[in-house]
């Protein structure tokens, strides 16, 4: 009587990680764009500051950095929870992802450069 | 046996590095003139230990990028080690950006530097502050990303070339951005300390 060979095993899913690195660039997206967008409109500052105050203890210490730390984490779990659930038992290509990835934190290193004098046209006040 | 020691972290590395550290602190603690040290400032305690761990964040996360080096060669042989230093990074990140808070709230006391770079050199806050706390954000989401992708991955990481590569250049991006803004804090500290 002969044993049949064990079942391979099957690849590892790619997903998770794909999910993880995308979902770490959109946060850094939002992080970047919020304060491009304060810097530009007292009303969006002004609204990133409540965000902050109403959910930071001693937010009014730190201004609208808190609200725009609560954006950051709440997008990053928000975006890590959704990406993980839709990728988990896919195997994208990994490569392919993390171009777009590192294209997302280019984007979001070039909305913090926007504010420098001199950097992509900006004029300091 | 190995096999399942290797699905864990392998913490002895880790747990050395602190014992290490913590004998070097107290022998400081014990022999220095602490409050010189430190200064008055009530912000000093954790203007001290926003500096500390961040020093030790860029100590763990270099021998981490030494590691990802091998890794994303495919010639990494202590995973453990790697898998443990990746997490105590991005454990030294947080520590390191929730002190920095703590500092961030007197940086904009109106009697802090960020009115007195305002007032004699504004682009000291708006191109070197603005970017150190994005880059600081920055290298702590790539810490904690790339300890999941070493730990997702599991030792048989190494097997696989794109995810070890991707797991690698994230935690070399997470330690590029650290380095930056433990360079761009040190040079503020010392323009206008807390």
């Amino acid at each position: 009587m002969t044993v049949p060979d064990p079942p391979a095993p099957r690849a590892a899913s790619t997903g998770p990680l794909v999910a993880a690195f995308l979902a770490a660039a959109i946060a850094l997206l939002v992080l970047a764009g919020t304060h491009v967008a304060a810097r530009m409109s007292p009303a969006v500052n002004r609204w990133v500051y409540e965000v902050g105050d109403a959910t930071v203890p001693y937010a009014e210490h730190l201004g609208p950095f808190a609200g725009k730390e609560v954006l950051w984490l709440a997008t990053w779990a928000a975006s890590w929870a959704f990406l993980h659930a839709a990728f988990r038992r896919r195997r994208p290509r990994v490569r392919r992802w993390f171009l777009v990835f590192l294209v997302l934190l280019a984007s979001s290193l070039a909305l913090v450069g926007s504010g420098f004098p001199g950097f992509m046209g900006a004029q300091g006040p | 046996m190995r096999a399942a020691s290797a699905a864990h972290a392998d913490w002895r590395l880790a747990y050395g590095l602190a014992a290490g550290v913590g004998v070097v602190a107290l022998a400081a603690l014990v022999t220095a003139p602490v409050a010189a040290l430190l200064g008055d400032s009530r912000f000093a305690v954790p203007s001290a230990l926003h500096g500390l761990s961040g020093f030790l964040l860029l100590i763990v996360s270099t021998v981490a990028a030494y590691l990802a080096l091998r890794l994303y060669a495919g010639r990494l042989r202590a995973y453990e080690d790697l898998q443990a230093l990746s997490l105590l990074a991005a454990f030294l990140a947080l520590v390191t950006v929730l002190f920095g808070n703590l500092v961030y709230i007197y940086y904009r006391a109106p009697e802090g530097p960020r009115a007195y770079f305002l007032e004699t050199e504004p682009d000291l806050h708006r191109v070197f502050f603005v970017f150190k706390q994005f880059a600081g954000l920055c290298g702590f989401t790539l810490a904690v990303v790339g300890a999941y992708g070493v730990r997702q991955g599991g030792p048989r990481i190494v097997e696989r070339p794109a995810e070890r590569q991707v797991a690698a250049a994230l935690l070399w991006l997470s330690w590029g951005f650290l380095v930056i803004a433990f360079g761009l804090g040190a040079a503020i500290t010392r323009i206008r300390g807390v």
